[in-house]
């Protein structure tokens, strides 16, 4: 494996000599970013800096230049740009300088450029042709026009826009309005099928339409899936598409069979152009003029660039086209600024490459020196958290591991490294905890062997108890357990023997608010779906105060309508016993996830799934006996409670919208008034 | 009979002299009333070997020293061979010595019309008095334009300077106002490819090649000291465009060149640059355009809906007196040659400079949101300051430490002030210790802006001319936080307060935003951008503690101890086609400069390179604390900041910087070439030669080897 890196630098280091730039970074008008924690995109070092550009010109300086594609011959070191003011591709050297035309008197809207090892492709949207130049002297050498096969149907469009060509000569040709994907065509034009169709997405409508309407109606009206409006090519041959439109899966890789296998994990929509280096790393360009630079796993490294109305260099107005050189350089062309901009990778950026390169081949231990260097200058990285946990873990170091994975919010690591650090421990401790476990269970024998035999032993304990129990709010309060068991009951007792009280209730609502705040703060990692960082605890006290008392208001009108026998009184108290399973078993769940993993997350869920259902029961059981209702009817009341509640949502939200316009409204006339004084 | 026919010869010679009278009234072409001519002439002044030129229709000047000529608006030839005196690009002509832009004030628009002088009256000049050493031109618009001022020209021989008094422009009609006057705005422009460079002062200066067709579509033009954001609303963009803080512009030919300073009125003026091939037009040109008053829109409701807003023009016209000094410059003039020109034009307060300096910023705190309201993030110590400070002050003996975050919530929505402070008598202990190994100490602050979250009251907020809070937005990447902008007569206030606590802290002030910021008030406290400036300079000068100000503008170079945040690069607009140490070599020499914090965009050896390039020292900002800790606070675009990570690049990047710099300290550029593709040569005052080897080659200079990508001192 090392000769292979060996080669692949001497290769890099190659490319770089026969292809060296100018190294003067000019000033960044940009700031780069990345993914950070909770997903978030975070500013990091500049990983590109624009070194320079290539000027594209024609042979009318009063004509605006209009370039629309490229592709680069790194070995001979030319870029061939189709630039349809000219009708030609016009061949530049890196540096700018043109050193020849082809197509001039041919060629009428030239959009697309690819090349193969001894051809030249082009896609002319004007004359809907695709036209084959060879590179040594830039000869036409053939012609494709629309292909004959019957599959081709005769009102599919050939309007050729973007092309790519594999190294067995096939051709895979974007047709402006083709909804079949790229067309594949061999070297002499044969058609050979479709790849890559974008699928339509589903929605409400959509499935009404296909429900109901004739397949006339539907080829009328159903909307057709988007074409794929670019494409690119990596080493392996696999191709990728761009659907600039699409709001998800903008940029899709796909298999050998042409199905999408891969899209990156961050869709940019309105992307414009991919480019593919041999690592397989993504390098997009969207309308809006930024760059995205992902992995082969489709993770975003880096994503800078973007538009200045200010003109300044390395900011793109309306990019058409990314290369990206072997040296990691990118190349962007403008058709707004009717050049190209280079891009050099800074040192950061090549330790990114260069370790994510160990990472996808597990050498999680190789290139830890690399993602701790990546650290130092950018601490927020969170890729680096990543490896270097997967580099602690082969190391044996699960603390570090657990500690790393934490920060690079891997919960997958985290529970590995988890179940290991528990694992140790549990060996470690297994003879106390059979202690523990064992004296427990003496303990308990003994206490009933003397609770038979010697009852007045324990009369003093018993005592003591029965009278904190005895305590009126105590007692109400235990009466959960009732409610707990048999709902109906408790409710009966509540309602006519007052079993509980305002009070009592008001401390479980208490306790229920409080349990929205543990939840966040005792509840293990892994199970936590909150930040403590982004939970506020005010917001949560009034949220669900509010959730809560709303329902219970909601029920009491809904069920006055609809023959309820519920006082509010006893709505208000029975609806939070009726929550017993959830106020008595949910803090020993929050403390019992901070000991699971991943591995006993079925019990987990399962648990709570338990005690969500048993409250729900609970709660529909109170509602049938407090109302005194049939279950239809409670079913009803439910429905109505919540259709109730949402409307109360609502009514808040419009109340709070007027509100605002009618102090806004009077604030803008007084201070016209004022003004105009 | 007779009678009758003598009556109506008289009624008809009555009738016929009140209507010439009418028509003459409003004719612009009229001769005036003072007795100026309204034919054209040419006056010729001789000073020394120098001889000007001005042609009295149109103020078009030439200007013959030393075998060379400068033009104001030079004619070429156009195809037919006949001098194309008639080229206009926006209205401008180029043989005309000025430009005026007004606007029709009633119109709900605002029209605007952008004209030069011979375009708005058929004899614009109306009183042209001539002077041993220059001339007095009156001009005198249109009548339905109605805007009259003089235009004073002084020629010394090698300085022309043109002047404007505020006192000589008159509006006289009801709708139109004066918006802004370009003087000589092609002042030794040249046509199509020339071989010479434009300077303009764009962040540490850029040059534009004037011998290339360049790709920009837009010229530069940048407002002097900024834009003013009672005016409008800055944008708030990462990586903002810099700022053009020196009001000078000059032009580089082989045979000659002009450096152009905007002596009077610089705070109200814009520095334009152009290029042939830029819109078709064929000119390069650089100039000032003075602006007498802005457009705006007035917002009648806070939210920012256009809808409920209307675009006004400032009704009253700023009060200045526009000037531009030009100074001829010989054959082979170097840019360190304009910045000389420019030095010895303003007041620079002199800093005794004696090593290589560094600058350390520790963020001492932040806060950030937690379940119950906001939590104090702990990230350096003020004893872990003074451990580190003393470790590098081993190595670094120009070494300086700054403190921010030492409020007591930390960072993020702090007083705007130094106190009140969190745990003051570690601080006061730390300046005493700092002080026994000549580390000097200053904390930062920001008199001009507050936080949002800050307990501020409404009442010492400055409001913009819509009178509402001005809103700005945090331009540091990853903050999405808002500032408002503070009264100045309160700033005064707390830097008053600041200083008098801070004698006993060992430490000074370095300030953000004071003189860099440079903007006007209305209604309840009125002030110009002139204003400003002198109460800022005032407030700065008599503070009796060392004060360091990042990025000033040039009118603070007299009050200002160093300089920080201090740009080594330019924009990068497409126009521009160098980046050039101009301000370094205005400042080098007399004030220590610092650059910005390196570790935030450190570009290894290439940005130490330029810190050598441009004689700064550098700038680091550190904590005890991974800088993970400050992840959800307003500082999270710090992304790296441990001293534990940055302690050998801090001392690496000081050592090549020192080995170079330490040969030229307190010494000022004086000429800079550029010997080879990507090499500069900057020479000293004292004789040495800094060597700044960019490319990918090793290059000889002077028999000494300068490898790829590094720096050396030739003696």
């Amino acid at each position: 494996m090392k000769r292979w890196y060996i080669v692949i630098a001497i290769i890099v280091l190659a490319a770089i000599t026969v292809f060296a730039m100018p190294s003067i970074a000019f000033a960044v008008p940009y700031s780069t970013e990345t993914i950070g924690p909770e997903g978030s995109v975070v500013p990091t070092q500049t990983a590109y800096s624009p070194v320079d550009k290539i000027a594209i010109s024609i042979d009318d300086p009063t004509k605006k230049v209009a370039p629309e594609d490229m592709a680069i011959d790194e070995e001979a070191g030319l870029v061939y740009v189709a630039e349809s003011t000219s009708q030609s591709v016009l061949v530049l050297t890196i540096d700018g300088e043109q050193k020849g035309v082809i197509g001039k008197g041919t060629l009428s809207r030239p959009t697309g450029v690819a090349l193969d090892e001894e051809r030249l492709f082009v896609a002319d949207r004007g004359n809907n042709k695709i036209y084959v130049y060879s590179k040594d002297g830039y000869e036409l050498q053939r012609e494709i026009t629309k292909p004959t096969n019957p599959l081709v149907g005769a009102d599919t469009p050939f309007v050729p826009t973007k092309l790519t060509v594999d190294s067995r000569g096939n051709l895979y040709v974007v047709s402006e309005g083709c909804a079949s994907g790229l067309m594949q065509l061999n070297l002499d034009g044969e058609f050979i099928g479709y790849v890559g169709a974008n699928e339509t997405q589903a929605t409400f409508k959509s499935l009404l339409q296909d429900l109901f309407f004739s397949e006339e109606q539907k080829s009328t009206f159903l909307a057709a899936p988007r074409s794929p409006t670019n494409v690119a090519i990596n080493s392996r041959g696999l191709i990728y598409t761009v659907t600039n439109t699409a709001s998800q899966n903008a940029v899709k890789k796909l298999n050998t069979l042409g199905n999408a296998i891969m899209s990156p994990s961050v869709n940019y929509a309105r992307t414009v152009a991919v480019s593919i280096d041999d690592a397989e790393n993504i390098y997009s360009v969207d309308n809006d003029g930024n760059i995205a630079v992902f992995d082969s796993y489709g993770d975003l490294l880096f994503r800078f660039g973007g538009k200045d109305a200010d003109e300044r260099l390395g900011s793109l107005s309306n990019p058409v086209a990314i290369e990206v050189l072997d040296d990691g350089s990118i190349i962007a062309l403008d058709k707004q600024y009717g050049m190209a901009v280079i891009y050099e990778r800074t040192e950061f950026a090549n330790k990114v490459f260069d370790a994510v390169s160990y990472y996808k081949d597990g050498l999680y231990l190789e290139g830890e020196r690399l993602w701790k260097d990546i650290l130092q200058l950018n601490s927020s990285f969170i890729v680096s958290y990543k490896a270097l946990a997967r580099a602690s873990m082969k190391r044996g170091d699960y603390e570090t591991a657990l500690r790393q994975f934490k920060l690079a919010e891997d919960k997958q690591g985290y529970s590995e490294a988890y179940w290991e650090i528990r694992n140790d421990w549990l060996q470690k401790n297994v003879g106390w905890i059979v202690a523990v476990v064992l004296v427990l269970i003496v303990l308990v024998v003994v206490w009933k062997i003397i609770d038979k035999k010697k009852p007045k032993l324990l009369m003093p304990i018993k005592k003591g108890v029965g009278k904190v129990t005895n305590v009126k709010i105590v007692h109400e309060l235990l009466y959960t357990g009732t409610f707990f068991k048999s709902a109906p009951d408790a409710v009966y007792q509540t309602k006519y023997h007052g079993a509980t009280s305002i009070w009592s209730a008001l401390i479980l609502y208490a306790w229920f608010v409080v349990l929205q705040l543990l939840d966040v703060l005792v509840t293990g990692y892994l199970f936590n779906s909150n930040s403590v960082y982004n939970s506020n605890a005010l917001r949560i006290v009034l949220t669900s105060t509010a959730i809560l008392f709303a329902l219970v208001l909601c029920n009491y009108f809904v069920s006055t309508v609809t023959d309820g026998e519920g006082k509010l009184r006893h709505c208000f108290i029975t609806f939070i016993y009726a929550l017993a399973p959830y106020l008595i078993l949910a803090l020993p769940m929050f403390v019992i996830s901070r000991f699971l993993t991943y591995n006993e997350q079925i019990i987990y869920d399962l648990l709570m799934i338990v005690i969500y259902g048993w409250s729900a029961v609970c709660v529909f059981r109170t509602i049938m006996e407090l109302h005194d209702y049939t279950f239809w009817q409670a079913v009803k009341n439910i429905i109505l409670t919540l259709f109730a509640f949402l409307m109360a949502i609502l009514f808040v939200i419009v109340l709070r919208m007027l509100l605002t316009q009618f102090f806004g409204y009077f604030a803008s006339l007084f201070r016209e008034i004022f003004t105009h004084a | 009979m007779r009678k009758k026919l003598l009556i109506l010869l008289l009624c008809a010679v009555i009738v016929c002299t009140v209507t010439i009278g009418i028509v003459y009234a409003d004719d612009p072409t009229a001769p005036s009333e003072d007795g100026g001519e309204a034919t054209a002439e040419l006056y010729t002044i001789e000073v020394g070997d120098a001889t000007l030129t001005v042609d009295t229709h149109n103020l078009n000047m030439s200007i013959t020293k030393g075998g060379r000529t400068w033009y104001s608006g030079r004619r070429h030839l156009g195809e037919d061979g006949e001098p194309d005196d008639g080229l206009q690009y926006n209205g401008s002509r180029i043989t005309d010595g000025v430009t005026v832009t007004y606007r029709d004030a009633s119109s709900v628009n605002k029209i605007q019309q952008t004209d030069s002088i011979t375009n708005l009256a058929d004899d614009p000049v109306r009183d042209f008095k001539k002077l041993d050493n220059g001339f007095d031109a009156k001009i005198r618009l249109k009548s339905n334009v109605g805007i009259s001022f003089t235009v004073q020209v002084r020629f010394d021989g090698t300085h022309l300077v043109a002047t404007v008094p505020s006192s000589s422009i008159t509006e006289t009609t009801d709708n139109m106002r004066l918006e802004q006057i370009s003087l000589f705005p092609y002042f030794d422009g040249s046509y199509q490819q020339a071989d010479g460079q434009i300077f303009v002062p764009d962040g540490s200066g850029a040059l534009i090649d004037m011998s290339v067709r360049s790709n920009a579509t837009q010229g530069y033009s940048q407002r002097i000291y900024g834009e003013d954001c009672s005016l409008s609303t800055p944008s708030a963009r990462a990586n903002e465009p810099e700022r053009a803080s020196l009001p000078v512009l000059a032009t580089l030919y082989p045979d000659g060149g002009t450096t152009m300073i905007a002596t009077g009125g610089a705070e109200y003026c814009r520095a334009n640059a152009s290029v042939s091939g830029i819109g078709q037009y064929p000119y390069n040109r650089a100039g000032f355009t003075f602006i007498y008053r802005e457009p705006y829109t007035r917002y009648y409701d806070d939210s920012g809906d256009t809808s409920k807003s209307t675009y006004e023009l400032q009704t009253e016209r700023n009060e200045f007196d526009a000037q531009i000094t030009y100074t001829l410059m010989d054959e082979g003039v170097n840019i360190a040659d304009v910045a000389k020109v420019y030095r010895d034009s303003i007041d620079i307060k002199k800093s005794d400079i004696t090593n290589v300096g560094m600058r350390l910023q520790f963020l001492m705190a932040e806060n950030k949101p937690s379940m119950f309201g906001r939590t104090r993030v702990e990230m350096t110590t003020p004893e872990y300051v003074e451990s580190v400070a003393r470790d590098v002050s081993y190595y670094c003996n120009g070494l300086t430490v700054a403190l921010t975050g030492y409020q007591k919530g930390g960072l993020g929505g702090a007083d705007p002030s130094v106190f009140p402070m969190s745990g003051k008598s570690s601080y006061r202990s730390l300046g005493e210790s700092l002080a026994t190994f000549d580390v000097p100490l200053s904390y930062c602050v920001d008199y001009v802006r507050v936080h949002e979250r800050a307990s501020f009251s409404n009442g010492n907020l400055l409001q913009n001319i819509s009178e509402q809070f001005i809103v700005l937005a945090d331009n540091r990447a990853g903050s999405d936080v808002a500032f408002r902008v503070i009264k100045p007569s309160y700033s005064e206030k707390m830097l008053k307060s600041d200083v008098k606590k801070l004698e006993e802290f060992h430490a000074g002030i370095e300030a953000t935003n004071v003189g860099s910021m440079l903007f006007s008030g209305y209604k309840s406290e009125a002030f110009s951008r002139t204003q400003l400036i002198a109460d800022t300079v005032r407030m700065i000068g008599e503070a009796q503690l060392p004060v360091a100000l990042s990025n000033p503008n040039a009118y603070m170079f007299g009050v200002l101890d160093s300089y920080v945040d201090t740009p080594v690069e330019y924009s990068a607009y497409l126009i521009e086609t160098e980046s050039v140490p101009f301000l370094q070599m205005v400042l080098g020499g007399s004030v220590p400069m610092y650059s910005e914090l390196l570790n935030l965009d450190y570009t290894g050896a290439q940005l130490v390179l330029r810190l050598i390039d441009c004689n700064v020292y550098p700038s680091f900002i550190l904590t005890e604390q991974d800088a993970i800790e400050l992840y959800g606070t307003d500082s999270q675009g710090i992304f790296t900041s441990s001293f534990d990570v940055w302690k050998y690049s801090i001392r690496s990047t000081y050592e090549q910087v020192n080995e170079v710099l330490k040969e030229v300290v307190g010494q000022q550029i004086t000429r800079r070439d550029k010997v080879a593709s990507n090499v500069y040569v900057n020479t000293y005052s004292n004789g040495v030669k800094t060597v700044v080897n960019y490319s990918s080659a090793p290059y000889y200079y002077e028999g000494t080897l300068v490898e790829a990508m590094s720096a050396a001192a030739v003696r």
